[in-house]
């Protein structure tokens, strides 16, 4: 369970057309990668309530990401050394550090959280069978990818997921408990939990092909349904004229 | 040549002369034959690795046999497995393999969406199948969170919603407990009474063998009974099956779930 | 019977699609730094699958990270991931698993022709990486190096060690 897994709910999220909420995001991602501090700044307030309506508690979705902050870091790092605009405020060794540079570190790591917590949005708010639909709904027009058999397949992964990691779990466990992780070698270390794991999760889907067959299984299968709403449309619009205020100012 | 008799319509499936072996293991099923006829009810008996998995597999067509031939109402079934599929639903031993949508809708929905129905009857057809097991409260919820009892509800309702003829059941009652068993149970009766051809397997007979018109013995792949429950009743123990408690003490097997003897 | 088959490979491909986001919560502790299993599985994916259902299951992966569900490492996901700095490395596996895959397909089967289909996979695998982490953050070449490959070879070559193993154990299950 984290921040970005599918809960049930009420919001306005929770309600609209999947396909709507994939163009939502793909617009906000784009805008918010060009936007400038304070549009930003605004945008944040506004996201920042998204996430209330959606019932995410924001101190647990920011302490979920303390991996993906380190990664934010870099990035700050990296743009506030290549970055040389403004007053000089120190200098280490070679490295000049600007107030410009400095300016845009903050500017390019938060625009990369901003975009995270949009897609965190979508996630929590989205049945997983809805973004497989919608995944095959924008697959159709895409050449040479069979949308049906993408649609099966994401559907048979979200299955697996937790599956594998309640196993990996058991696995290491099982290991520490036999004393396995003494031992130093770590390509023993690795193949016994990976063949262990996938000797497990291979009879798991020899199974499920098998009931599938069993069922009847046909890739040429009804299509999903939608059932956009004039409250879609209004998202559309409202989201398109964000996006565009976003880029221009 | 013109059936006018029903007693004289051919069978419903026709089992002849049919062996099926693994490629990395020996004989799982050899040289077996026997007719199934529409509404009975049959219990597979047999001891672990005697060959009941394998020969339910054979019957719906997920295997196909080394030699001899299997019909469908006369059709040999592996030239239309999917025909044979729609027809012939199986309840698989582990439910939990079997259930492949992300709620309890859903997965009754794969069969339909296989068959390319459109939205609107598979909605229908979808409700008043889950209705009638009494799911469809729980349309929404995510299968893993169901018990052990309405898990296999479940698996019935995905095969249910195809309206098979027959209907194969691997192990029905392992890991139920007792009011999950005794549901199931009253729920294959009622099916059975609606017409629809029921053959369990079971190493464990007690539960069934009162409800059940025939009972067919495996024994290492082969058949070696078949014919009415209290013929055999007592001839379980030297196959390696454990004998229902009741006929051991030489009393007739009891209604399992109400627990009274039948007259 | 081909569609059993066809239907066996789709879901093994479906399966490396959650092996590989689950790879990337699964680390091993060797040394200072974990070990993460994430491009392990991307490199058994093509050994096992070949290159196109190899390249089916990245895809797949990659679409639903894409989509926003929690499939990247340290349990992100979104567009964001993609485009930023450590996007290359994630566009990258598909190559990487279509060369892995289709090295390992077209040469008698051995452990040293799967060590060299992972070598040249892991290759185009930094080789995306790499640069795209540069024009992302502006940094120079020696610093990319430093920063997106370096630290990572020595894992790198126990992952790729292991899965060769791992391959030789696991394809004879998969005949069904
Ligand atoms: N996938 C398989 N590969 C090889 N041998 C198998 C396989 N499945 C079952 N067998 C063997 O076939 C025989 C019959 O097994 P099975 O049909 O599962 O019996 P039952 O369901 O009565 O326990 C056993 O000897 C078993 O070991
Ligand atoms: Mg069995």
């Amino acid at each position: 369970m984290t921040p970005f897994t599918y809960r049930k709910g009420e919001s306005h999220y929770h309600r609209l057309d999947p396909r709507y909420k994939l163009i939502m995001l793909a617009l906000v991602s784009v805008s918010v990668l060009q936007a400038a501090f304070i549009p930003l700044l605004v945008f944040s307030a506004a996201l920042a309530q998204a996430m209330v309506r959606v019932g995410i508690h924001i101190p647990t979705a920011l302490k979920h990401l303390k991996f993906f902050f380190l990664l934010l870091l870099l990035i700050f790092l990296a743009r506030t050394v290549s970055e040389q605009s403004g007053d000089t405020l120190f200098k280490i060794y070679k490295l000049q550090v600007t107030t410009g540079g400095i300016r845009l570190g903050v500017l390019t790591a938060w625009r990369f959280l901003v975009v995270m917590l949009a897609g965190m949005i979508f996630s929590r708010s989205t049945r997983p069978s809805q973004v497989k639909s919608a995944a095959q709904w924008f697959l159709k027009p895409v050449p040479f990818i069979p949308e049906k058999r993408a649609a099966v397949m994401i559907g048979l992964a979200i299955r697996f997921l937790p599956l594998i990691l309640q196993q990996a779990e058991e696995l290491s466990l099982a290991r520490k408990a036999r004393g396995g992780d003494l031992r130093k070698n770590p390509v023993k270390r690795i193949t016994e939990l990976a063949v262990g794991l996938m000797k497990k999760s291979f009879r798991t889907a020899d199974q499920t092909a098998l009931a599938m067959a069993a069922r009847g299984f046909s890739e040429d299968r009804t299509d999903p349904s939608f059932h956009p709403s004039r409250l879609d449309a209004a998202y559309l619009v409202l989201t398109g004229t964000t996006a565009i205020l976003l880029f221009v100012c | 040549m013109v059936f006018t008799d029903p007693n004289r319509l051919p069978p419903l499936l026709q089992v002849e002369h049919v062996s099926h072996h693994y490629p990395d293991g020996g004989t799982s099923v050899s040289n077996v034959s026997f007719n199934v006829c529409k509404g009975e009810f049959i219990v597979l008996a047999g001891a672990n690795g005697s060959g009941k998995t394998t020969l339910l597999r054979l019957l719906n067509g997920l295997l196909h046999p080394s030699a001899g031939d299997i019909r469908y109402r006369g059709k040999p079934i592996i030239k239309n497995p999917e025909h044979t599929r729609k027809h012939i639903g199986m309840v698989f031993q582990d439910p939990d393999t079997q259930i492949v949508g992300e709620t309890v809708f859903d997965d009754t929905a794969f069969g339909p969406e296989n068959l390319k129905l459109p939205r609107e009857e598979i909605d229908k057809t979808v409700h008043a199948t889950l209705d009638s097991l009494g799911l469809g409260h729980m349309k929404d919820r995510c299968p893993s969170t169901l018990s052990g009892g309405e898990k296999r509800r479940l698996a019935l309702s995905g095969i249910l919603v195809m309206h098979p003829e027959i209907i194969l059941l691997d192990e029905p009652f392992s890991n139920l407990d007792y009011p999950g068993a005794a549901g199931l149970l009253q729920l294959l009766e009622f099916l059975n009474r609606d017409g629809i051809t029921l053959i369990a397997a079971t190493h464990d007979v007690e539960k069934i063998i009162d409800k059940a018109g025939r009972m067919i013995i495996m024994q290492n792949g082969t058949i070696v009974a078949d014919g009415p429950p209290s013929l055999h009743v007592q001839a379980l123990e030297q196959y390696g099956i454990r004998e229902p408690c009741a006929s051991r003490y030489g009393m007739k097997p009891a209604d399992w779930v109400n627990g009274r003897k039948r007259p | 019977m081909n569609f059993m088959n066809q239907l066996r490979m789709m879901t093994y491909a479906s399966l490396f699609v959650a092996l590989i986001a689950a790879g990337a919560f699964i680390s091993i502790p060797v040394g200072p730094v974990p070990i993460v299993l994430q491009n392990m599985f991307v490199l058994l994916a093509g050994l096992l699958l070949g290159p196109r259902w190899g390249l089916a299951s990245v895809f797949i992966y990659l679409l639903l990270g894409t989509f926003g569900l929690p499939v990247f490492a340290g349990g992100t996901g979104g567009i964001g991931r993609i485009l930023g700095p450590t996007g290359g490395y994630l566009i990258g596996y598909l190559p990487c698993v279509y060369a892995t895959g289709l090295i390992a397909r077209k040469n008698k089967r051995s452990r040293l022709v799967d060590i060299s289909a992972m070598i040249t996979g892991s290759v185009i695998l930094y080789a995306a990486g790499v640069p795209w982490l540069k024009f992302a953050t502006g940094m120079g070449w020696e610093k990319a190096f430093m920063a997106g490959m370096y630290p990572f070879l020595p894992g790198n070559a126990v992952k790729i060690v292991a899965a060769a193993f791992i391959a030789g154990k696991l394809r004879p299950l998969m005949k069904g």
